[in-house]
């Protein structure tokens, strides 16, 4: 029996069927996992890692096993989408933690929650002063989205009373030299409009530009060349 | 059309892994006459059933070269202790035909028996 070419073809099993069932499971991203989605995660990955190198017992009922687990966690997501009271149970809900800036010590009793922790992730949000916070809740996911008191905030454009220009996604035209056909459709222009800019800014050809984005709100083309003529060898100082 | 690929790449690869990590019962079906694993072993216990040593030697060496075949085949699919207890018995076989031990030769090939019949449980 040759272990590692056995490890190697468990291990290729393991990997792409905990890629494939990685991409079953959606595109949620870390910072939005739950304390039980993550314990979730460990349990797959440390079931993946028993297929690919546990030689002492077959492949298959580690398969099975990781199988179930994945499974499992689909049945949790899509019961959550599906029912409020599921999502309820398998995801938590919500809890208000401060309100007009007082803390509720009870329900972050019952969260076990301490006062320690709620003031680090506030000055995580630049928030020093709790007297500020007009409500703070606690989200299924352990962040803490703050509201400030109306004193507090900051000004918006409609505070003001401006007019804001642009708005809306600039789209990239040339990314590493290459000119993007769909994305010239997407913004309005042409291939002759952009040549004719590229040639304002003394370029030639679209394989000298390294990015060139353009907002069609603002009209605004920004362009980053490859020769950027900044000095970037070591000098060394006396 | 790209997205029945994008459901279709994905099932054919896993049902691909289903099969290969389940092959153990078929692979260790004889594919030639050198790799009879479970002929070679009636055959071995036939002979020391009557004593005939030589002969039960003979059949144990086609017996050796019969599971480094299937076991080359079987070991991606099997538990590796199961591939090194039948490695274990057979050397162990060897050993008691050339001392001409018949109960412990015939302990020895109903344990390899045993062995591989549950390779794939």
């Amino acid at each position: 029996m040759n272990e590692a070419l056995v490890v190697l073809a468990r291990s290729i099993v393991a990997f792409s069927t905990l890629f494939i069932f990685a991409r079953l499971l959606g595109r949620q991203q870390v910072s939005q996992l739950t304390f039980f989605d993550y314990i979730l995660g460990i349990s797959i990955g440390s079931i993946a890692a028993s297929l690919s190198v546990d030689l002492g017992s077959r492949a298959w009922p580690h398969w099975v096993g990781l199988a179930v687990w994945t499974l499992a966690v689909l049945g949790i997501q899509i019961a959550s989408t599906k029912s409020t009271a599921a999502a309820k149970i398998f995801v938590g809900e919500p809890v208000v933690v401060i309100s007009k800036g007082k803390l509720l010590e009870e329900t972050m009793g019952r969260m076990r929650y301490t006062t320690g922790e709620i003031l680090e992730q506030l000055r995580n949000q630049g928030i020093f002063d709790i007297s500020t916070v007009e409500f703070a809740v606690m989200e299924s996911d352990g962040q803490l989205s703050v509201l400030l008191k109306p004193e507090y905030r900051p000004a918006t454009v409609q505070d003001l009373g401006l007019r804001p220009q642009g708005g809306g996604m600039s789209a990239q035209l040339i990314y590493d030299g290459q000119v993007m056909e769909e994305n010239l459709k997407v913004a309005g222009v042409d291939q002759a409009w952009l040549a004719k800019q590229l040639q304002e800014q003394g370029i030639n050809n679209a394989s000298e530009v390294f990015l060139a984005s353009y907002h069609p709100s603002t009209k605004k083309l920004f362009i980053d060349r490859y020769e950027d003529g900044i000095d970037t060898s070591t000098k060394k100082t006396n | 059309m790209q997205k029945i690929w994008l459901y279709t790449i994905p099932l054919v690869i896993l049902a691909g892994f289903v099969v290969i990590m389940n092959s153990g019962d078929y692979l260790k079906k004889p594919m030639s006459t050198q790799d009879n694993f479970i002929y070679y072993l009636q055959e071995t216990e036939q002979a020391i059933m009557r004593e005939d040593w030589t002969g039960a030697l003979d059949h144990s060496h086609n017996l050796n070269t019969a599971w480094e075949q299937v076991s080359r085949r079987i070991q991606f699919s099997v538990e590796k202790d199961q591939i090194q207890a039948i490695n274990v018995n057979l050397s162990r076989l060897h050993a008691f035909l050339i001392a001409r031990d018949r109960s412990q030769a015939l302990g020895t090939t109903a344990e390899i028996r045993e062995h591989w019949e549950r390779l794939n449980e």
